[in-house]
């Protein structure tokens, strides 16, 4: 096929996109802010955001810690913490 | 100051302060109803969908809020008759010892370890719920007196991350560095011995350490010896010690506040005031860029994204999400008048403005 029997369909498909793009012109589409649904619910497995995890503002008072020095409040607490943990592992098998 | 059905309703002593902070009213976040809660599921609609709802019985309220003196006392102060389940909840709190304190009543240490290691309870576990909450009308017993929490959490925001920044990121914080502060200037007002104070400074909570969990706390036992020792001369009269920092605080202009709360307190009122200007501005940046979001499903050409919030996704028609690519950085006209010219779509001030509030474009500038 030669270059000159090509340049017809060419000009064709031209034609057709322009002839396209008019229509769509012609018809302008618009879009609002309703386009966007803020749906009920949140999405499942997602929840690294958690709500409300904050608020040490308030004491507590029921710790039982009575006159022990904070030094050994600290050592007390690092052993306990870490009794917790492996207490946490067991429970969880 | 009254408040009308276009502002966000307050409690009365904070809704002053917050007022008179940002120089005007809040707009509502009418996404977020509790009388009709939105993340509960309506009907069948929504089942076998990757949906998170809340239990109808329990919304939100999962959660129990660390109340400073100066709100217990205020709501033991509260005589009105539709505040007397509040008052009674928060009556029992006290009488059961657990997590009070001179400060004000805070969380079990086995709630928190509850609270902080279990998964998709949120909206769901009716072992966590608040105390406060009245079953009868799923409705807050202490609503006029809420605390910082309560007062900014919401599951939606109507401007998203706007929204989110101006009541979590800023306006949350504020007012609990203002209830910590201030919780600790009423005893100094009181005042509370020193014998007491020495005692309450040593407790694991008062620079906000986590707190231990023994075996008292476990079986919900109170160490009497400890309670004695950090009520003082107080003891037997927590009522009164509560309602005399209510009557302390309640006086105060926000400015008097703002003072009493220290420099940390005035980083977050600057903060929460340029947020503020944010909210209720209808300026849209410029350059825009697509910002990144999950996409969580596609459905009847609808992809549902998730953005700023889990709790808030966003359905996005499949023809927008084809135009987003537009927004690569050119001006914000000129990807419009692209959209316009190549696809034959207007979009709306008001769906870009959306977008980013919802952060699927944000700023070229945004650090986020």
């Amino acid at each position: 096929m030669s270059m000159k029997e090509q340049d017809p369909l060419q000009v064709v498909r031209a034609k057709k996109r322009s002839r396209r793009r008019t229509l769509l012109k012609s018809a302008l589409l618009a879009l609002g802010a309703s386009a966007l649904i803020q749906p009920s619910g949140g999405v499942l497995g997602l929840t690294q955001d958690a709500p409300k995890k904050e608020d040490r503002t308030a004491q507590v008072a029921n710790k039982g810690t009575t006159d022990g020095t904070k030094k050994k409040a600290t050592s007390k607490k690092g052993t306990k913490k870490k009794k917790y943990e492996d207490t946490k592992k067991e429970g969880r098998r | 100051m009254v408040s009308n059905t276009n502002s966000e309703p307050l409690p009365p002593l904070y809704e002053k302060w917050i007022v008179d902070l940002v120089g005007g009213t809040i707009p509502r976040e009418s996404r977020a109803t509790c009388d009709n809660c939105a993340m509960c599921a309506a009907g069948t609609a929504d089942a076998g969908s990757q949906a998170y709802f809340f239990d109808p019985t329990i919304k939100c309220c999962t959660f129990i809020p660390t109340l400073p003196n100066f709100l217990v006392g205020r709501i033991l102060s509260d005589t009105d008759p539709t505040a007397q389940a509040g008052r009674a909840s928060v009556e029992k709190r006290i009488a059961e010892g657990i997590g009070v304190s001179p400060l004000g009543l805070a969380r079990s240490a086995v709630y928190s370890l509850l609270y902080n290691n279990s998964e998709d309870f949120f909206g769901r576990s009716r072992s966590l719920r608040c105390p406060h909450y009245i079953e009868d009308g799923g409705r807050c017993g202490v609503w006029r007196n809420r605390n910082s929490t309560c007062v900014t959490w919401f599951c939606k925001h109507v401007r998203g991350s706007v929204g989110y920044t101006f009541w979590r990121d800023s306006l949350h914080q504020l007012l609990q560095i203002v209830e910590k502060a201030l919780s600790r200037w009423c005893l100094l007002q009181l005042p509370l011995g020193n014998d007491a104070l020495r005692q309450l400074v040593r407790s694991e909570n008062w620079s906000g350490d986590a707190v231990t969990v023994t075996g008292d706390m476990l079986d919900n036992r109170v160490d009497r010896k400890a309670y004695a020792l950090v009520w003082g001369e107080w003891l037997g009269r927590e009522h009164e010690l509560f309602q005399r920092c209510a009557e302390l605080v309640s006086p105060l202009s926000w400015a008097e506040a703002l003072a009493l709360s220290g420099p940390e307190a005035r980083v977050f009122a600057r903060l929460t005031q340029e947020a503020y200007e944010r909210l209720v501005s209808q300026e849209i940046a410029s350059p825009l860029h697509v910002g990144p979001f999950q996409l969580v499903q596609i459905k009847n050409g609808v992809s549902r994204i998730n953005t700023y919030n889990t709790y808030d996704p966003l359905d996005v028609p499949q023809a927008v999400m084809e135009l987003l690519h537009y927004f690569d950085g050119r001006p914000t006209e000129h990807a419009l008048a692209a959209i316009a010219s190549e696809r034959g779509i207007s979009l709306d001030s008001a769906l870009v403005q959306k977008m980013v509030d919802f952060k699927v474009l944000v700023p070229q500038e945004s650090g986020d």
